[in-house]
């Protein structure tokens, strides 16, 4: 192995600094002189039709300097897959986010004020509360133009089933449901936007794709893309929640027929109604295996809510397809999955994109399974895993970088598993901790594409420049990537000064303004590290060959594209869906407070293999996040909707983990096994630490208590009632 | 409308005098970590603030076998002045830092439930409340304090400038059950004060909060504890009649179905405790 210099070093995070001092500079925190503030009528009804929108008492109030509703919209649609949400509702409502009126006025409280003055006369119309009601025959369309309450359909079709189900010694047939769950970053939705003395329209925010904000942007704005300029500041997290716009368009709106500074901050109820969720599913899982304990069918049937718009839930529902069957060779399959509009909040992306919900059911199910076998849950998994040679259910060949028994067995010896006589056993732990608290140990895998999947193109563009004379004296690298925390900017650095064979402070970074930098892609699917790695890599080796033509300054743009992926077929769901995935496994301890029905993790032991840990404190700090976050999907977080409403719009409602949440005793275990086609041999780590926190969980519960658990959040008392119910 | 003037009196008299003087138009803002939210979501809008902070209502002091504590005093400032243990626990388990740096003892008393968890506190140690107005001043129990979800028996020219506290003659227990380790809202809270002569109970004060319109006292099951032997039976007996006696309510924090059983787990969790 070569020798690196930067890669591979936990060197402190360059943002830290500015972040800690106050120095760093959120959307929230931007101002002009002679701006004007903005506030949203949200329709706060989960569907209605609109019969009449006054305006006139508001735009009487002083201090007003406009109210802007539908017919001032050049496009009324935005929207990141497809077209569909209209950027102001004038006709019908379809969730409480839904966004009616603009009022742009002097003072944040002027335009608050002038928001109440706004008269709109609804109509109500039948709510569709889940995805079963939406699927009912006489069910009203949500949108009528699509025929259907169906947003997308996938079938996998693997083997034959019927075939698989007659070799089968044991059959085990559950059905799991998750719940909503909200990102819930630290910095409400908020930014500022301008024209400029060129005519550009200026948005600066916070996101996670700038260059398709911008795309949004000058589709409902009928401008050229290249009249308007998004430039994002440091993001206050994002986890997925800024993948789809918030404030962007309406922001460029405002400014743009204002010809004024226009600021928005939403409040965090704001925040929370006006952006996407992660998808509530329902997974009904058969699977047949033999008294050996080898997989040799599975059923699958999928259904999420997708809410009220499309959002990315295509994409998203499709990755729960494609890792449906968890890390293992299943010969026979079959599967059918839909998303439907409810009137909902819409669901999109949000950290596993699908996967977690994929793993949650696949895990807790292979977990079932051995119990049914009477087989220790890693042997099972050992004597299933995919192979080299496997086909992943999609009928897909497995990318090199394949490590489903390594990840398993390092999280399973860590937490005490044994081989004996050559099969794995689970540790003997004295169950009762104290009088009615018992303990549990237990375990998952999980596996997880790198990068856009199914076709969708991946790509990634930057630009270096080398300046000097006799020698390179300093690079410039422009890469449009966002630091919403996650340490980018550093492991990017690392990775530039790596490439460019310069010192880190001989390199300055151009982040993400769409007047100075191409499209990366989205910060999002674990990707940017894998994608902006390999397109710097390109760009300085086309840049050191301009410098050795004599060009001064020596410049090179350089689109990096992964090998190609595909579409899932419509009828057979065949289809080489990712060009690389990750691998990982976790293994927790809980305590259980029986009287209560409290669930506490305990200890964490996770084990994943990364490629190779650019910085290997950010890819803890990533696994660590992505796990604790999970640990608050699985037992603590509870995102209510009732009849279309929130219930839980805040955070003193919604709870999240906090620091004394997280587990005391937690351990990453990483692998390092190189993957050919990442840079240094990295693969995506941002989401993995995230997807078998809950399977593991489930499995640790049943080993405490001997009850199985098909649904999260796990809340104390759906705990306590099933553990009453059952003893 | 936003709000036009915002005053920062200097004395109690003055306080009260600007009261009296402007009447309900103007809002009382101690810590201010329940109504400032108020304000910048809009959902309060008043025309005038008078802050209570410079108004020499911070303080806290041992006289005679009480603990006087100052209504715009801190919770921080609670936590770490040793006089009563049981308080300090109950203000430490309000919020986190931020909260209890700024939110204040006067001011838990208006908080709307699952709010209340130093309220609760005080109402298990027999708390007296000093209510002072333009026209004089007046003493009341912290029991007759609370009249209904979000009323009081405060005056509207009165403010609560002092809470009397008696020493604990007995033992005490307090056990806050949120769904989180901290900054959590109640599931149940549990204060608990019991004076015993050898295991035998003489007097008992039950509080709970989060399962009522407002921190309540469980006086069925304080009268099944006075006179009885603390064992594990009369125990038992008193969590059921708590959680027999308690109206909970549901949220999204839990269902009412849920927290009458938590009171029945942290009543008879208290009461062990001060019976070990
Ligand atoms: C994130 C967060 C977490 C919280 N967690 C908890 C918790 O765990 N437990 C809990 O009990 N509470 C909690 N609270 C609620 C609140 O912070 C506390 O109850 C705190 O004690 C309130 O005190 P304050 O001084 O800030 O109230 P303020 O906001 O100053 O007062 C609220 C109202 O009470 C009245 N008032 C206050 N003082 C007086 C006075 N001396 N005389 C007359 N009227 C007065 C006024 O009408 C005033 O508007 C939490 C709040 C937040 C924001």
């Amino acid at each position: 192995m070569n020798q690196t210099r930067y890669v591979g070093r936990s060197l402190p995070r360059l943002d830290a600094a500015a972040k800690v001092t106050g120095e760093a500079l959120f959307p929230g925190d931007l101002s002009m002189p002679d701006m004007a503030h903005m506030k949203v009528l949200f329709a706060h009804r989960p569907h209605a039709r609109i019969l009449r929108i006054d305006t006139s008492q508001a735009e009487a109030l002083p201090g007003v300097l406009a109210v802007l509703t539908a017919k001032d919209v050049p496009v009324n649609s935005y929207g990141i897959a497809e077209f569909d949400q209209p950027v102001l509702c004038g006709e019908v409502v379809r969730f409480v986010g839904d966004r009616v009126a603009l009022v742009v006025a002097e003072t944040p409280e002027i335009a608050r004020q002038a928001c109440d003055l706004i008269e709109v006369e609804y109509e109500d119309l039948p709510v569709i509360t889940g995805p079963e009601e939406a699927l009912a025959p006489d069910a009203p369309l949500l949108h009528p133009e699509k025929g259907s309450n169906v947003l997308a359909t996938f079938h996998v079709r693997k083997g034959d089933i019927e075939e698989g189900f007659a070799q089968a010694d044991v059959i085990v047939e559950e059905t799991y449901t998750m719940g909503m769950q909200e990102h819930a970053y630290l910095q409400p939705d908020a930014g500022l936007a301008w024209v400029d003395e060129d005519g550009y329209l200026v948005v600066k925010t916070g996101g996670q794709w700038a260059h398709d904000d911008r795309r949004q942007i000058a589709h409902s704005l009928d401008l050229p893309e290249d009249r308007i300029r998004v430039i994002y500041t440091y993001v206050g997290g994002a986890f997925g929640g800024r993948e789809d716009v918030t404030v962007q368009v309406i922001l460029a709106l405002a400014a743009w027929k204002l010809r004024r500074p226009v600021k928005i901050v939403w409040s965090r109820e704001e925040t929370t109604i006006g952006h996407h969720k992660r998808h509530p599913m329902r997974i009904r899982h058969r699977w047949g295996a033999t008294r050996e304990g080898r997989i040799v069918a599975q059923e699958t049937e999928i259904l999420a809510d997708a809410g009220a718009y499309a959002s990315t839930s295509s994409y998203v529902v499709a990755s729960t397809v494609l890792l449906s069957t968890g890390p293992y060779e299943v010969p026979n399959l079959w599967l059918d999955a839909r998303a439907v509009y409810t009137n909902n909040i819409p669901c999109g992306a949000f950290r596993g994109f699908g996967v977690p919900q994929a793993m949650f059911a696949a895990e807790a199910h292979m977990a079932r399974l051995a119990d049914a076998l009477g087989m220790d849950p890693v042997e099972l998994r050992m004597r299933n895993g995919l192979e080299e040679n496997s086909l992943t259910g999609t009928m897909a060949e497995i990318p090199p970088g394949l490590s489903v028994r390594e990840t398993l067995e390092a999280a399973a010896r860590r937490m005490g598993w044994e081989l004996v006589d050559g099969e794995w056993r689970r540790p003997q732990i004295r169950r009762e901790v104290r009088p009615g608290v018992v303990r549990g140990i237990g375990i998952a895998s999980g596996w997880k594409n790198v990068g856009y999947t199914l076709g969708y193109p991946e790509q990634a563009t930057v630009t270096v420049e080398l300046h000097g004379e006799a020698e390179v004296e300093r690079g410039v690298v422009r890469l449009a990537t966002s630091e919403v925390g996650q340490g980018t900017h550093t492991t990017i650095a690392q990775m530039a000064a790596e490439a460019l064979k310069l010192p880190l402070e001989r390199i300055e970074i151009v982040y993400t303004d769409t007047a100075q930098t191409h499209s990366a892609g989205s910060v999002s699917a674990s990707r940017m590290a894998f994608m902006a790695g390999n397109a710097l890599l390109g760009a300085a080796r086309e840049a050191y060959k301009a410098w050795d033509d004599e060009d001064r300054p020596a410049v090179a743009t350089y689109t990096y594209r992964t090998p190609p992926t595909e579409p899932l077929d419509p009828e057979t769901g065949h289809g080489k869906g990712a060009f690389a995935f990750a691998y990982l496994a976790q293994a927790v301890e809980v305590e259980v407070d029986t009287e209560t029905g409290k669930v506490e993790v305990k200890r964490i032991v996770a084990a994943h293999d990364v490629g190779k840990a650019i910085n290997p404190e950010i890819v803890e700090g990533q696994i660590e996040g992505g796990a604790i976050q999970a640990l608050g999907w699985a037992t603590l977080e509870n995102f209510v909707m009732q009849d279309g409403e929130v219930l839980t719009p805040d955070l003193s409602t919604y709870l999240i983990p906090t620091v004394l949440d997280i587990p005391p005793d937690f351990e990453t275990l990483i692998l390092e096994n190189p993957l050919p086609l990442g840079p240094w041999g990295a693969t995506g780590v941002g989401e993995m630490g995230f997807l078998s926190i809950a399977p593991a969980i489930i499995d640790a519960v049943h080993d405490a208590t001997g009850v199985w658990f098909n649904a999260i959040p796990l809340t104390p008392e759906k705990v306590l009632d099933r553990l009453k119910g059952e003893h | 409308m936003t709000t036009r003037e915002y005053f920062l009196p200097r004395s109690l008299d003055e306080a009260v005098g600007l009261l009296a003087e402007h009447g309900p138009s103007l809002l009382v803002m101690s810590g201010g970590t329940l109504a400032m939210p108020l304000i910048n979501e809009g959902v309060s809008m008043p025309e005038m603030v008078m802050g209570l902070r410079r108004a020499g209502l911070s303080y806290l002091e041992r006289v005679n076998g009480s603990l006087i504590v100052g209504a715009a005093t801190t919770l921080s400032q609670v936590v770490g002045f040793e006089a009563i243990p049981v308080l300090q626990e109950a203000a430490y388990n309000i919020g986190g830092w931020a909260i209890r740096n700024m939110g204040t003892v006067g001011g838990n008393l208006f908080a709307p439930p699952p709010g209340g968890d130093f309220a609760v506190a005080l109402l298990a140690l027999d708390a007296q409340l000093k209510l002072v107005s333009a026209r004089g001043e007046r003493t009341l129990p912290l029991a007759e304090f609370y009249t209904g979800f979000m009323t009081t028996a405060l005056e509207p020219d009165e403010l609560v400038a002092e809470i009397r506290v008696p020493v604990p003659a007995g033992r005490t227990a307090y056990l806050k059950y949120g769904r989180r380790h901290t900054n959590t809202p109640a599931v149940v809270t549990v204060a608990a004060h019991l004076v015993l002569n050898g295991k035998k109970v003489e007097d008992a004060r039950l509080a709970l909060n989060a399962v009522g319109p407002h921190p309540i006292r469980a006086t069925q099951a304080e009268a099944l504890l006075t006179g009885s032997t603390l064992d594990e039976e009369t125990i038992a007996a008193a969590a059921a009649a708590a959680a027999e006696e308690c109206e909970p309510f549901t949220d999204p924090i839990a269902s009412a179905w849920y927290r009458r059983r938590m009171v029945n787990v942290f009543v008879r969790r208290a009461l062990s405790q001060i019976a070990q």
